[in-house]
């Protein structure tokens, strides 16, 4: 209905109506169902004029309070920008993309309810969620629920090689487990690896933890010790130091959120030791530097997501994103950019904003282009791409391979 | 399918127009006032945030203010003492009423915790250098705000104040729960949002504290420094809902205070005032319906009993009582009536007596046209019989006309064969006195040789001139046979049109050689089927018409016939350098007993020859016969015969 308000549109019914009732000596019959046509004509015209301009709802879901935030925040300012992007350039199918976003405190009740409600309202595609922890969750509330769910960081293995409405932009985390793991024995000659894991994002460890062990194991390493340790427990990382130590370790994996590597070496830096430190994707943010400081310099990880890459689209949309938060884009807000441009891709593909079809979309595209890499995403949803090891240096990730250089 | 004929009332055509006139006016006048009441209300709401957003920035002054002033006491002591834990120590003491910070922290040049308030073994020793504060320091040693963050240990959306003391600087932390104090205590109305966003646009004072939790990003800002050339919208989509954006900068902090009004709450009073005039309006319009209506059947009933009077007038009846109406208008309208029905019934009156005296003229004209009609019908007849007369006198004419010319053809062939003929008479009466006289004398018996010698040349002599003449009548004879014998025919021949002219010639009397006469017919042997002595009357008369009235009177006349074939017919040309046909002649040479000859040329000209070839050419041959003529100069007729060429 164009620019007319709801009450300008209510006085032009209310006119048109009134006309409609004058009668003219009851021969008007005719001249009154022909007004009536008409009304009921704009009506449906308004009706559906606005039905065909509501928004496509893209929904986001993550946890942006607590510890293990900081990947949803930069996952959804970043899915933010995309949408704006997309929104300047005319929308989807003529629509406006409109973000819903939904805190689910990275606890799997909250999980179960967000769902909910973006089910309840109607939201075709969800961005998220964004911890591996909640996905049991996840998966429970939305299996058979039209809706699609399109997860930029859930990496865990658990979840692959299942035709569901459930899809991913990243790797699993068996990758990353096992990249690591060799990295460690093979690369940097560790043999007594301590392995300390979250209390939270248990399906996460579940998928890494494993396949880090099995692997180091393998190559002939030595599990020198393993325990799981407590969100923000400082006494427990105290523990496990001294146990580390006295165990003669060389190197630590950690499989937890970046407040909890920096402590980790923040505490680490305060003992005398050659201890080296390695972490899961997880914990690969700009929170990890800001709090660590120098104490994380020297610390690896494995990730599909490089922060040094120098790909122009990658550098296009940092800067942008830099010019609007004030902040580096994080491993979180790469994916999850990867994630909206798949689904706009999808949209369009599909001519359709249904579940159904955008994931059939998807899957028909098959090949897309990251910020970052190129990646694929087969018929289980499942995202096939390539890790990477990075080592802080200097306060910023760097990939080892351009080190050797 | 039925065509209804559409029929208009005078007092529905009032009553729409009015009704239509007044709720146009009522439905403009509505929106009108929703326009001016909608901007009256956003001026207002403008005031209103502009006075809110005022009240924030006072609160975050003096919030920030307070911090400022206790840190700067701590500084101060701390750079008073040589050791700056101990220093720290004492001035977190001396500032403990004045407490503003949930944290502080001291960090040396090598950007390890010294000290922290309140005690954390974990913050002791760690490494603040991931923040970023010393760098910004170096670049301007002044105190700062940092962006806002979530504390690790307590998990809290905190901010950071930074002040440099001599070496390493000094960090305290706020946590930011007072900032939402702030909004939440302004006593807004149901709906308006009213937000702090830091530079990176993202909350740090929302009446929904949750989105401060959740660090999320105020969209309408993101949008407004992305699209910098975008201007500031009038209403935008808040989480759904339709609302009036208010943004102010404040420049101390480069932050900014956002109030979002609902669209909804200012449609309120908006709908409730229109749905109060509408119900005015309503109420007056009922009113205006029910005068409309009273009126409209008064003048129904005034115009019925007006159309009654008219009705009576129109039947005659014109002493009818007047109908009583109490409208001026229509007072005069009745009276004018009255006027005219006594008008009307003088004129009628009148009419009536003219009609009388009309019927009766009728009546004597009638008679008159009888008699007159009478005389017409003997007259018509009269002359009925003068034409019939006339028609047969015409027919006898062109009768009298063919047996002149076959009396000429016949005076013309008599005069040919005359000639010869008389030569043979009196060769041969010479011859038989030779013979008489050779018989005489042989009788006598003193015959000669030289004699008879002589007697025998004379003979031969004669015998030659006798053949010759006898010949030449025979040749004449058999033309005349051959045209007789075709004249007689009653079917077309193929017939030469050289043949044909000789016997014109003929007919004429001239020689065909005769030097008056200049002949030129193409191709030579062309053969025409036709009636024969048609073309020999058509050119017969054309000639005898150039001869007898062309160059008669002239000495050096000359006659120039052309026939040439054209197309499937010919083409005969007559032309004479004689005196010509003087234009007004010219037009009626065709028309029957039209001459200028009549009674002074040898027995006259009867005027028929002319119309005779005309009719023949048209009727018979379907062809045509044109003149032209300069006075004193020349005379062409051309004739044109079509499909009349003689086939091969």
């Amino acid at each position: 209905m164009g620019k007319i308000n709801r009450y300008e549109l209510f006085i032009l019914l209310w006119f048109l109506n009134f006309y409609c009732s004058i009668g003219d000596e009851g021969n008007n019959v005719k001249k009154r169902i022909i007004f009536l046509s008409i009304l009921i004509l704009i009506a449906s015209f308004g009706l559906s004029g606005c039905k065909s301009n509501e928004p496509i709802k893209i929904g986001f879901a993550g946890g942006f309070t607590g510890n293990n935030s900081a990947v949803a925040v930069s996952g959804r300012d970043a899915v933010l920008l995309a949408i704006e992007e997309i929104n300047a350039q005319g929308g989807l199918l003529g629509r406006e993309v409109m973000l819903i976003s939904k805190d689910d405190n990275s606890d799997p009740e909250q999980t179960k309810k967000v769902d909910a409600e973006f089910i309840e309202e109607g939201v075709p595609v969800v961005i998220g969620h964004m911890m591996s922890g909640v996905a049991p969750a996840m998966m429970q509330a939305i299996a058979g629920k039209d809706i699609l769910m399109v997860a930029p960081t859930i990496s865990t293995h658990t979840l692959t090689g299942i035709d569901d409405n459930f899809m991913r932009t990243t790797l699993s985390n068996l990758d990353q487990g096992v990249l690591l793991a060799s990295y460690i024995k093979e690369q940097d000659n560790k043999s007594k690896l301590m392995v300390l894991y979250s209390n939270t994002n248990k399906t996460f460890v579940d998928g890494m933890k494993p396949a880090v062990i099995d692997r180091f194991k393998s190559l002939g390493g030595t599990i020198v010790y393993e325990r799981e340790i407590d969100e923000k427990n400082t006494e427990q990382m105290k523990i496990a130091i001294s146990n580390a130590i006295k165990l003669n370790a060389d190197s630590v994996v950690l499989i937890m959120n970046a407040g909890d590597v920096a402590m980790f070496s923040q505490m680490l830096d305060k003992e005398d030791t050659d201890i080296s430190v390695y972490s899961g994707t997880w914990g690969m943010t700009a929170e990890v530097i800001k709090l660590g400081g120098k104490s994380v310099e020297g610390v690896k990880f494995p990730s599909k997501y490089n922060p040094k890459s120098t790909k122009e689209e990658y550098l296009k949309f940092s800067k942008k994103y830099q010019d609007s938060y004030g902040v580096i884009p994080d491993f979180g807000a790469i994916y999850s950019y990867d994630t909206a441009q798949v689904i706009f891709q999808a949209i369009k593909k599909a001519n359709s904003a249904e579940p159904d079809k955008i994931k059939r979309a998807i899957i028909d595209i098959g090949n897309f282009h990251g910020l970052q890499q190129d990646f694929q995403i087969n018929k289980f949803g499942d995202c096939i791409g390539q890790h990477f090891i990075f080592m802080i240096q200097n306060g910023e990730f760097v990939n080892v391979n351009d080190l050797k250089k | 399918m039925k065509k209804t004929k559409i029929e208009f009332h005078f007092s529905s055509i009032l009553l729409f127009t009015m009704l239509g006139i007044i709720i146009l006016h009522m439905g403009i006048s509505d929106f009108m006032s929703a326009k001016t009441l909608k901007n009256e209300i956003t001026q207002n709401l403008n005031n209103d945030n502009k006075l809110i957003s005022d009240a924030v920035s006072d609160k975050l002054i003096e919030l920030f203010r307070r911090p400022s002033d206790e840190l700067m006491v701590i500084t101060n002591t701390i750079n008073e003492t040589t050791d700056y834990s101990k220093g720290f120590d004492e001035g977190v003491h001396i500032t403990k009423n004045m407490r503003n910070f949930d944290r502080l922290i001291l960090v040396d040049e090598s950007e390890k915790v010294i000290n922290v308030w309140p005690y954390n073994s974990y913050i002791l020793g760690i490494d603040q250098s991931g923040t970023g504060y010393n760098k910004t320091l170096r670049d301007d040693r002044k105190p700062f705000w940092s962006s806002t963050y979530i504390n690790y240990t307590s998990g809290e959306i905190s901010i950071d104040l930074v002040m440099p003391l001599k070496t390493g600087y000094i960090v305290g932390t706020i946590y930011l729960e007072e900032l939402s104090k702030i909004v939440t205590s302004l006593k807004n109305k149901p709906g308006t949002i009213v937000a702090i966003a830091d530079t990176n646009h993202t909350y740090l004072a929302h009446t929904d504290s949750e989105k401060v939790k959740q660090r999320v990003k105020d969209s309408y800002l993101l949008d407004l420094s992305l699209n910098k050339s975008l201007n500031k919208k009038d209403e935008v989509q808040i989480d759904g809902q339709l609302m009036i954006p208010f943004v102010k900068t404040l420049d101390n902090y480069g932050w900014s205070v956002v109030i979002y009004y609902p669209v909804s709450l200012y449609e309120k009073p908006v709908m409730t005032l229109i749905s109060k005039i509408i119900v005015v309006q309503l109420g007056s319009l009922l009113l205006i319906i029910l005068f409309m209506f009273f009126i409209s059947t008064y003048l129904n009933k005034v115009l019925s009993s007006l159309f009654g009077f008219i009705k009576n007038i129109e039947d005659g009846n014109y002493n009818i009582k007047s109908p009583q109406v109490f409208l001026k208008e229509f007072k005069d309208v009745i009276t004018g009536f009255e006027h005219m029905a006594s008008k009307i019934k003088y004129r009628e009156t009148q009419i009536l007596d003219k009609n009388i005296e009309i019927k009766k003229m009728n009546e004597e004209l009638e008679v008159r046209i009888k008699e007159r009609t009478i005389d017409l019908e003997l007259a018509n007849q009269n002359l009925n019989h003068t034409m019939q007369s006339l028609i047969q006198t015409q027919e006898k004419l062109i009768q009298q006309e063919k047996l002149s010319s076959l009396g000429s053809l016949v005076e013309g062939i008599a005069h040919e064969v005359n000639t010869p003929l008389g030569i043979s008479i009196t060769t041969s009466t010479f011859m038989e006195k030779e013979i008489n006289e050779l018989t005489e004398t042989l009788g006598k018996g003193d015959l000669s040789i030289n004699e008879i010698k002589e007697f025998l040349e004379t003979m031969q002599e004669s015998g030659a001139i006798l053949s010759s003449s006898l010949k030449q009548s025979s040749q004449l004879i058999d033309n005349f046979k051959n045209i007789s014998v075709e004249q007689k025919s009653f079917s077309m021949v193929d017939a030469s049109v050289y043949e044909i002219l000789g016997a014109v010639f003929m007919e004429l009397g001239y020689s065909i050689n005769d030097p008056k006469f200049k002949i030129h017919i193409s191709p030579e042997n062309i053969k025409i089927h036709c009636f024969p002595e048609d073309i020999v009357l058509i050119l017969f008369n054309l000639l005898r018409n150039a001869l007898v009235h062309g160059i008669k009177e002239k000495s050096q006349g000359e006659i120039i016939i052309t026939i040439t074939s054209e197309g499937n017919g010919i083409v005969m040309i007559v032309e004479d350098s004689g005196k010509g046909i003087s234009s007004e002649n010219l037009s009626r040479i065709f028309d029957p007993f039209y001459t200028t000859h009549r009674g002074n040329i040898e027995g006259g000209s009867r005027g028929l020859g002319l119309y005779i070839v005309y009719n023949l050419i048209d009727k018979r041959y379907q062809g045509s016969i044109e003149c032209d003529s300069i006075e004193g100069n020349n005379t062409t007729f051309t004739v044109k015969i079509p499909n009349c060429l003689a086939l091969e």
